[in-house]
């Protein structure tokens, strides 16, 4: 069964790049505007082992998973501070309401300003990006743990740190992996818009400067990139995920 | 011995308005006595459950443990409802440790504890599982042994087995009967579950709806050790469920005409 989805899901990929290999070799897409897939993989092998690929992965990546620990850890830590103060729930709300509906992209221009052309404004755009996501994933989990299940052990004598450590962190901990793994998308987001509106490394300035110069194969080259970075981050949750929750009751996940 | 005494419980309805969950009770459990409060829904029997418990203020009133001040201070009881409460990312094991895990009791001496309890309820062989591996009668036994474990002076029961078939629903009385002669624990046990209640107890507390009274005390000087089902075919026990059921008829149908309480 395993094996069977492995081979499918492996002839679709071929499947697809051979039509559009096809699609080029035949005169019905324009290599031009479309790329294609021989040539893609050519540059591929170019800029890997000419090493020129991994200066801009490695920025890149540096400041999407330092955007998504320092957003992730920012957004769980309101969350929690919050659950504990009714009190400041109610005078944040509207405020981070506001925060959140503002479209953040658009803060982009703003945060090059204010930190640079280098990492650090990258960084600050994925967190603040990551940031919301996490907020309201752990916001919701911490409303959902059982009132029942955190009295009955209270009633056994368990101090407020306990409670904490032995009832509400793990209950919470399915939420915010969930948070975490949508928040990589968003800190790719952020690390990449970021690059693209003023940068001068990453591979989302490796795109955009490729697309100034209509050097299609290489925009192809570095999705193909961002793609494989994302399957290897998303790899390691899921098996960080498994690892932690192994006491769910077995799902029919396909993977 | 715990002492409710003159226990009142009153909130705020959405519409703004006072209601009297709880008017006001006083009740008295003698220390290895087993009792159970019964009532139709709304009597406040869940309530006052809450309020011994500590985990609801009472509106006026006091509870006294042993003539002290109960007053906030927990460790002393266990409480099981209805509910599933074990915590699903525990294996059965680790669940049943858990209130020694609290007490800071060290690990060799919480396995040893816990062992034999999870022999004595045929949980043998599921240690390394997971709640959601377990059927819901293992479930509660379980929840009954995550207490019994800690040794608390008082079991608070919250219609515990309200949600198992009749089937498991008998063995599992059948099981706290024998754990509790064992144990020599207080249990104050909420249910409306007549049958339950006589099988089970020493003394019925009989409660009246709205606001949440006590009607009526009854003794249940039936011979222990008990066992199910013979004592509940017994003259003596057959006589108490029918004045019980009278007293509590009054409640739901006063003078079994149409009322408009009854709809």
């Amino acid at each position: 069964m395993r094996l069977k989805i492995h081979l499918i899901r492996l002839a679709l990929v071929a499947g697809f790049f051979a039509a559009w290999e096809a699609g080029v070799a035949g005169g019905l897409l324009n290599a031009f505007f479309f790329g294609r897939p021989s040539l893609i993989f050519m540059d591929l092998w170019w800029i890997t082992v000419s090493g020129y690929v991994f200066q801009h992965l490695w920025v890149t990546l540096q400041e999407s998973l330092l955007g998504l620990l320092l957003g992730g850890a920012a957004g769980v830590g309101l969350a929690f501070a919050l659950a504990a103060s009714p009190f400041w729930t109610k005078v944040l709300d509207p405020i981070l309401m506001v925060l959140y509906g503002i479209p953040r992209i658009a803060l982009a221009p703003l945060f090059i300003l204010w930190f640079g052309l280098g990492v650090a404004s990258k960084v600050v755009f994925a967190l603040v990006l990551v940031f919301f996501l996490m907020f309201f994933n752990t916001s919701a989990g911490l409303k959902g743990v059982s009132a029942e299940m955190v009295d009955a052990i209270r009633v056994m004598g368990a101090s407020r740190w306990q409670l904490l450590c032995k009832v509400t962190l793990p209950a919470v901990l399915p939420w915010m992996l969930a948070g975490l793994k949508s928040g990589v998308g968003m800190a790719l987001l952020g690390a990449i818009v970021g690059e693209y509106v003023g940068g001068n490394a990453g591979l989302g300035w490796m795109i955009n400067s490729a697309a100034g110069l209509f050097e299609t194969t290489r925009v192809f080259s570095a999705l193909f990139v961002l793609g494989i970075l994302v399957l290897v981050i998303n790899q390691a949750l899921n098996y960080v995920e498994r690892r932690l929750l192994r006491w769910r009751p077995v799902d029919h996940q396909i993977g | 011995m715990i002492q409710a005494l003159a226990v009142a419980k009153s909130y705020a309805a959405l519409d703004g308005t006072m209601v009297q969950a709880l008017g006001e009770v006083s009740l008295q459990v003698e220390s290895g006595q087993f009792v159970s409060l019964v009532g139709p829904s709304g009597c406040g029997k869940t309530t006052l459950l809450k309020i011994i418990a500590g985990l609801q203020k009472p509106s006026q009133g006091r509870v006294l443990r042993d003539q002290h001040l109960v007053n906030g201070s927990f460790g002393w009881a266990g409480y099981l409802s209805q509910a599933d409460t074990l915590l699903p990312w525990r294996t059965v094991l680790a669940n049943a440790e858990i209130g020694l895990e609290i007490r800071q009791t060290p690990p060799a001496a919480r396995r040893a504890r816990v062992a034999g309890l999870i022999q004595r309820v045929g949980l043998s062989g599921f240690e390394q599982k997971y709640p959601s591996e377990l059927s819901g009668g293992m479930k509660k036994r379980l929840g009954l042994i995550r207490l019994l474990s800690y040794d608390p002076e008082v079991l608070l029961l919250d219609e515990p087995f309200g949600a198992l078939d009749a089937q498991t629903r008998e063995f599992l009385q059948q099981d706290l009967l024998t754990l509790w002669q064992d144990f020599h624990k207080t249990v104050i046990f909420v249910t409306h579950d007549l049958v339950e209640a006589i099988t089970l107890s020493d003394c019925i507390v009989l409660m009246s709806p709205r606001p949440g009274r006590i009607k009526t005390e009854y003794r249940v000087d039936l011979p222990r050790p008990r066992s199910l089902p013979d004592i509940q075919f017994s003259p003596a026990f057959q006589e108490l469920h029918r004045q019980i059921r009278l007293d509590l008829q009054d409640d739901l149908c006063p003078g079994l005409a149409p009322a408009p309480s009854c709809a």
